[in-house]
């Protein structure tokens, strides 16, 4: 299958007053169509970063893309200008963001918004693109779409906000879907909900879908592929079903044993010990997980492991693993 | 697990409401939200109760109604057997001894202005507590207690990461060494990775020095682990109440059903064969809460009777109540 999107050594410094915080510091990663890529990690690990990235959503100063390359079908859009990456924005890649009711336009009422991409990017006219918007809400699942649409967003409850920034994001088609914690401000029944919208989505449309999650519940109802990120790298990235029986990274396993699950007895969790680093000031000649690791040994704190192939398309970033 | 079946702390039909005045260009109405409407629960001595519930369900007020920090319109709490409900403040200054709270946010339930040590002092100075020497020594021991070092009691909050801030809570919760705690959500502000250490620390304070706990949390699956027994509530109501092994094996009530279904377990293979039947609509607002059982307007059994009939909680045996007309 053809790569839709490819991510090479990407690396997204921001440059503040105590120092260079390297929130994205080398990552590789490819999407090929109709896959659904999860991004796991915990907060601040660069995971939202690397979603910005891609559509050049760094507010720079302080944050710059330092290197890397971004090719969405063979096209990098860090060489874009301007107007080219507008042409991208919401109508190849668009992008779901966590806290609805914060992204969405308090002033405008739900279908205006919607139409606004529809106008922008599809050339339709206003009345046209409205109606359109009104399709849209009905295809989210929001019962009578057509009086809804003029809602405002404080009308509109958290579920029903996300399933409005659903209708945004899916509005002109795109090929690339960006999911950013989508349903971490919602209850676990709307979740449900959203997350079997957004497959149905998927599957009609065929749409990728990067996920950028900390719960890696989600993760395994939803996604094909998984990687798991630390201090701004991928440490783990392998087919869901084979991460999460045959987890090669210690982080990873940390990860997986210390989210209790309720179909397995089990009387005390496991935990990680310590704390996420500051990424300000990581030593740059050892790993980065050292100081929480179990299992470091000398070359760990003498070297950074590279991101090497330790099963079918499965990569793991230590010096542990053995091919 | 449990000494006895003793009760610590029982709630008699707790009802908590809510007066809204909305104001329209000429008058105002009044509205009433039901926030908590009618709840009968006990938990007993050393035991841990979960209690589950969407946002908005009226869990975190169960919780402050049974510590006196909200009023309750009507029903009683009875601690240790005697009413607690419209004591005097000093009366409830003293009770506040034996009963503490562990708060959601570790970032704004410290004080940013006062070092750890004395924050956590000032609950035994409060009291009068022994001399400054003991208790500076007592502070220390606290902070050993949860995993943090005597000397940190000179540092300020914000030098502190969430997870520590959360530990510094809870010793501030248990340094008057109270016999009951509420935990309201206690981890969902933390990190996956961090929420397990402060799970493992609360489950091992609550063995090791016989409390008992109202544990609050929207996570199925951290409650779990960490309760004896699980309450699941919706729009102010108690629906189903059962040892926790038993609520998840073979949950009764159909709200109890959904959710649990709804919860992401982590492991795929599980998640790729498991049937959903997702739950339609969205929680209806306690405002306007439907006739009858609150959950029948987004339940696949409803039949008349349940607009008509209020359930009542009741002991289907083995210590399992469920309140549905249909079990």
């Amino acid at each position: 299958m053809e790569k839709l999107l490819e991510v090479r050594n990407l690396k997204t410094h921001f440059f503040l007053k105590t120092g260079v915080l390297k929130a994205v510091d080398g990552i590789d990663f490819h999407i090929v169509e109709g896959e659904t890529l999860g991004i796991v990690g915990e907060s601040g690990c660069g995971k939202s970063t690397v979603a910005r990235s891609i559509l050049r959503l760094i507010p720079s100063p302080p944050g710059r893309i330092v290197s890397g390359e971004i090719l969405l079908q063979g096209e990098d859009i860090l060489k874009k200008g301007e107007d080219e990456i507008r042409e991208i924005r919401g109508n190849k890649i668009s992008m779901i963001f966590q806290d609805p009711t914060t992204f969405l336009n308090p002033v405008y009422a739900a279908g205006d918004q919607i139409g606004e991409g529809i106008v922008a990017h599809q050339g339709f006219v206003k009345k046209s693109a409205w109606k359109r918007a009104i399709g849209l809400l009905r295809d989210v699942g929001i019962p009578s779409p057509s009086r809804q649409a003029h809602s405002y967003p404080h009308q509109l409850s958290g579920g029903m906000c996300q399933r409005v920034m659903i209708a945004m994001a899916i509005a002109c088609n795109p090929s690339l879907l960006i999911a950013d914690e989508p349903t971490t401000a919602l209850d676990v029944t709307i979740e449900a909900q959203i997350l079997e919208l957004l497959k149905e989505i998927r599957e009609s449309q065929n749409t990728s879908i990067i996920l950028i999650t900390h719960d890696l519940g989600i993760v395994a109802r939803f996604c094909d592929r998984v990687a798991v990120m630390y201090a701004g790298k991928i440490l783990e990235i392998a087919d869901v079903f084979d991460l999460y029986k045959n987890p090669h990274h210690p982080y990873t396993r940390g990860l997986l044993k210390s989210i209790p699950n309720p179909a397995v007895e089990t009387e005390k969790l496991e935990s990680i010990k310590g704390q996420p680093p500051d990424l300000t000031n990581l030593p740059e000649d050892r790993c980065v997980f050292l100081p929480r690791c179990e299992e470091a040994y000398s070359p760990c704190r003498s070297g950074r492991p590279e991101l090497v192939e330790v099963g079918p398309s499965h990569l793991a970033c230590c010096f542990r693993t053995k091919r | 697990m449990r000494s006895g079946n003793q009760v610590l702390i029982q709630a008699k039909n707790l009802r908590k409401y809510y007066e809204l005045r909305r104001w329209t260009s000429i008058r105002s109405s009044k509205e009433v939200v039901k926030a908590v409407d009618g709840l009968d629960f006990c938990i007993r001595k050393r035991e841990t109760l979960g209690l589950v519930g969407e946002s908005g369900c009226g869990k975190s007020t169960t919780g402050r109604l049974l510590l006196g920090l909200e009023e309750p319109t009507s029903g009683e709490v009875l601690f240790e057997g005697e009413n607690i409900c419209g004591h005097s403040r000093e009366v409830w200054r003293q009770l506040r001894r034996e009963m503490q709270i562990v708060f959601q946010d570790p970032f704004s339930s410290l004080n940013p202005r006062m070092r750890v040590g004395s924050t956590i002092e000032w609950t035994l100075k409060n009291f009068d507590l022994y001399s400054k020497e003991e208790r500076e020594e007592r502070v220390g021991r606290l902070l050993e207690m949860v995993g943090l070092e005597a000397q940190f009691a000179n540092r300020y909050p914000h030098e502190f990461s969430g997870g520590q801030r959360q530990r510094i809570g809870i010793a501030r919760a248990l340094s008057l060494q109270p016999k009951f705690i509420v935990a309201d959500e206690p981890v969902s502000s933390l990190d996956v990775s961090i929420q397990a250490q402060i799970l493992n620390l609360l489950r091992d304070l609550q063995k090791e020095l016989g409390l008992t706990c109202l544990f609050i949390t929207h996570d199925l699956r951290i409650v779990k682990q960490m309760s004896d027994r699980i309450a699941v509530m919706y729009l102010g109501k108690i629906v189903e109440l059962a040892r926790s092994g038993s609520l998840y094996q073979n949950p009764k009530h159909p709200y109890t059903q959904k959710l649990i279904e709804a919860v992401p377990f982590p492991d795929p293979e599980i998640e790729s064969k498991r049937k959903r039947v997702l739950l339609s609509g969205e929680v209806p607002s306690p405002l306007n809460p439907p006739s009858g059982c609150r959950f029948r307007t987004r339940c696949e059994r409803a039949e008349p009777i349940c607009s008509e009939e209020d359930p009542v909680l009741r002991d289907s045996g083995d210590d399992h109540s469920v309140a549905c007309h249909f079990v």
